[in-house]
């Protein structure tokens, strides 16, 4: 008999193949994932690959096609009263009123989530504002804050109803270094505070953010999860070591490379127009080898550089992308342009 | 379990005053902070109220009479104009900062929500109205005449002035009230329409439902004048309550008192009975005008919180489906049947992206979607088909520019 009794934790939030499809095009496409208690779970994915969408499903702000999600044990269609009871949901855009000073904002918040008005109410917000740093400028008006400013009261705001699912959506764009770092220790005390019964849904664009923070992380490309997995593993699972050249043209010599029967290189991929991205097993061991077989193909190698596979590099291994990319955006700025000549037609 | 749990149900618990209270807060911090507003906003009304008194008076004859008419008209309409726009303003802005979601995420029940913001508009109208009071009752066109009725009931004449300035003190609260209820009135308004529509409509829109409720009603013109159709608006009966408080003429019958009169009862005219029996009326018909109103305003507020918040990506993709169907058009229904099974497995605007960069990607792309070689080439036909049409519409719109010229 086993004697250690196997503690299995709650499961925050499950989804059940959660669908939103506007006409034919489905932003996210039956997804299934679940967070469990205290963890912080990271959506990793580029512009337009339904992150948003999936957050803005779980705190009932857009209603799933089909499909559903449990958030906080209550379904999000039968029940979203509750799940909205469940729920502190930070923006991806800056939405803190600006003819309001800070303390006014969280006092607002509060009054929304049921927190009665008294002592306790005020230390609280207090002790919000001491913690995302904002304690001398309390009584100014927002308007009058900068970005970063905005965006830590922005948190404040979510956390001081004490959320069972935090839903930070992209929450450190647009801000410095040092704030960011403080908000990400801000948000490993949060979880060393609350522990269990609290779990955080990030979705981000900072791999470092990702690999820092995040217990899991799920890749998320055109709706569908990918790859989901803690960031260790993301990491084994593609294995090997990296190699990263540059080159005169990569498309030829990727092309070369890629026709001929290597065994060594497992994969190959585009970084920029100068740059290739080679998987290998051993990268020493095949160095020696990249080299004859470049001389043999012509394709002069101006640097060259190895290194254990990151995040990033799991992040292109998925998704076929570079977060150059991702953060243009090739896809929606090609989807516009189209439509506009759609329109002009 | 989680610590979140359900409440017990409750007439009362189903009112949540933390919440009404907060977002009504938010609005009027925001009201008087902005000090332009005010003065800008009380500045129409104080230019009717001090040039253009001399012109009533002369317009109907009777200069007493026509400018306290006037005088409350004008209150009226401040009242309405600023109920509508003062409640729905805020929720324009919020919908474009985005603020919106923040309250649509919060558990506050979507009638808390609907309460809040008109208890906001109506606490903002009040005070807008004061000051235009004030400034009435300095330019004249408003009196609080003593020794008229209602508002010592002749306690003064029979020598017990304590009892005729709580008379008094009881006129002024009771003219509040019908303020307030009648603000609520226009705040549902401003907020069913603000919830409806974008920035730039919703000015329209305003403009709109302002005119009729000023004009076609008992506000400025006497209701009797234009064959009652005022009756139907409720700023007729909120005119008509506002009249009797501020001195102004009622006429042989204000709007209440027309209406008792066709139930058959009769009214004694110009006494405190008559008056009272009338403001009764307007009461009750203003507020089943508020029951439905904020009926609607509560459904349709609510329904545009949850979906509309979609945003950008929403539109976008509403148009692409949009655009599509227009293009799928003119297609044989078998043509289409393939079109749309091809659409629901593929993107059709990546298809069409990548089409234009290398067409040999196509196959490509229907392979991975599990789709056949043959769709590929029954796909390209009815493209090119399409394409065809929509250049051969775009060179008949040249030819026809050419010809007008």
């Amino acid at each position: 008999m086993n004697t250690t009794k196997v503690i299995e934790k709650m499961e925050i939030v499950k989804t059940i193949n959660l669908t939103k499809q506007w006409g034919n095009i489905v932003a996210v496409d039956h997804i299934n994932f679940n967070i469990k208690e205290g963890e912080i779970f990271g959506f990793l994915g580029p512009n337009g690959a339904g992150k948003t969408t999936t957050i803005k499903l779980l705190c009932t702000l857009l209603k799933p096609t089909s499909g559903t999600a449990i958030v906080g044990g209550y379904d999000i269609n039968k029940d979203p009263e509750m799940v909205r009871k469940c729920v502190g949901y930070v923006p991806q855009d800056i939405t803190i009123d600006g003819r309001l000073t800070a303390r006014e904002n969280l006092e607002f918040q509060a009054s929304l989530y049921g927190i009665k008005r008294g002592p306790d109410r005020d230390q609280k917000i207090e002790e919000m504002l001491k913690l995302v740093e904002l304690g001398q400028r309390a009584d100014g008006l927002v308007e009058t804050f900068s970005g970063g400013m905005r965006r830590r009261l922005e948190i404040a705001r979510g956390l001081l109803v004490e959320p069972l699912l935090l839903l930070l959506d992209e929450p450190s764009v647009g801000l410095d270094p040092i704030s960011r770092r403080s908000i990400w220790d801000h948000v490993k005390k949060l979880k060393k505070k609350y522990k269990d019964q609290f779990a955080i849904l990030m979705s981000t664009h900072y791999m470092e953010e990702a690999d820092r923070l995040c217990d899991r992380i799920g890749i998320i490309d055109r709706g569908k999860i990918v790859a989901l997995d803690t960031p260790k593993n993301l990491k084994k699972n593609i294995g090997g070591q990296i190699i990263e050249i540059d080159v005169e043209k990569a498309k030829r010599a990727s092309k070369k490379l890629s026709s001929e029967s290597n065994s060594f290189i497992l994969k190959i991929n585009e970084l920029s127009d100068t740059t290739i991205a080679l998987e290998v097993n051993d990268g020493e061991s095949a160095a020696p080898k990249l080299f004859k077989l470049a001389e043999q193909n012509n394709i002069e190698i101006k640097n060259m550089r190895i290194h254990e596979p990151s995040l990033e590099d799991v992040f292109i291994y998925y998704t076929g992308k570079t977060l150059r990319d991702a953060d243009t955006d090739v896809v929606s700025f090609v989807r516009g342009e189209i439509s506009k000549r759609l329109r002009s037609v | 379990m989680f610590r979140v749990k359900k409440e017990k149900k409750g007439l009362l618990a189903s009112f949540d005053f933390e919440a009404i209270l907060g977002i009504a807060r938010r609005e009027y911090i925001k009201y008087f902070r902005n000090k332009n507003q005010i003065i800008s906003s009380s500045l129409m009304p104080a230019i009717f109220m001090i040039f253009m008194r001399p012109a009533f008076g002369n317009w109907i004859g009777n200069m007493g009479e026509a400018s306290t008419y006037m005088g409350a008209g004008i209150i009226v309409m401040v009242v309405i104009m600023s109920g509508i726009m003062m409640a729905g303003m805020p929720l324009i802005f919020d919908k474009m900062m985005g603020f919106q979601d923040i309250y649509a995420v919060s558990p506050v029940k979507r009638r808390n929500l609907v309460l809040g913001f008109i208890l906001g508009g109506a606490i903002k109208v009040i005070f807008q109205c004061s000051i235009v009071i004030a400034i009435g009752l300095l330019s004249g066109l408003v009196s609080f005449e003593l020794g008229v009725y209602p508002y010592d009931f002749g306690w003064f004449a029979a020598g017990y002035p304590v009892f005729g300035v709580l008379a008094i003190i009881m006129s002024v609260i009771m003219m509040y009230v019908m303020i307030f209820i009648s603000a609520a009135v226009y705040s549902c308004i401003g907020l069913t329409i603000s919830a409806k529509s974008d920035m730039t409509n919703a000015f329209l829109y305003f403009t709109l439902i302002n005119t009729p409720l000023v004009f076609i009603s008992g506000a400025l013109i006497p209701v009797e004048n234009m064959y009652f159709i005022g009756l139907f608006n409720p700023t007729t009966y909120f005119a008509d309550a506002i009249r009797v408080f501020l001195g102004g003429y009622t006429g042989d019958y204000g709007t209440g008192n027309f209406l008792i009169g066709i139930l058959g009862l009769s009214i004694p005219k110009h006494s405190a009975q008559a008056l009272f029996l009338g403001l009764g009326v307007d009461l009750i018909v203003i507020f089943a005008f508020g029951v439905v109103l904020f009926y609607i305003a509560f459904k349709v507020f609510g329904s545009s919180l949850t979906e509309s918040s979609g945003g950008f990506i929403s539109i976008f993709h509403k148009k692409t489906t949009e655009m599509q169907e227009k293009m799928f058009k003119k297609l044989s229904p078998e043509e289409k049947e393939v079109m749309n099974r091809i659409t629901s497995k593929v993107d059709m605007i990546e298809l069409m992206s990548s089409a234009q960069e290398d067409p040999s990607k196509i196959i490509d792309i229907f392979k991975k979607a599990g789709l056949t070689t043959d769709d590929a080439n029954q796909f390209m036909k009815i493209g090119t088909k399409i394409m065809s049409e929509m250049v051969s519409k775009k060179k008949k719109k040249k030819k026809k520019s050419k010809n007008k010229t």
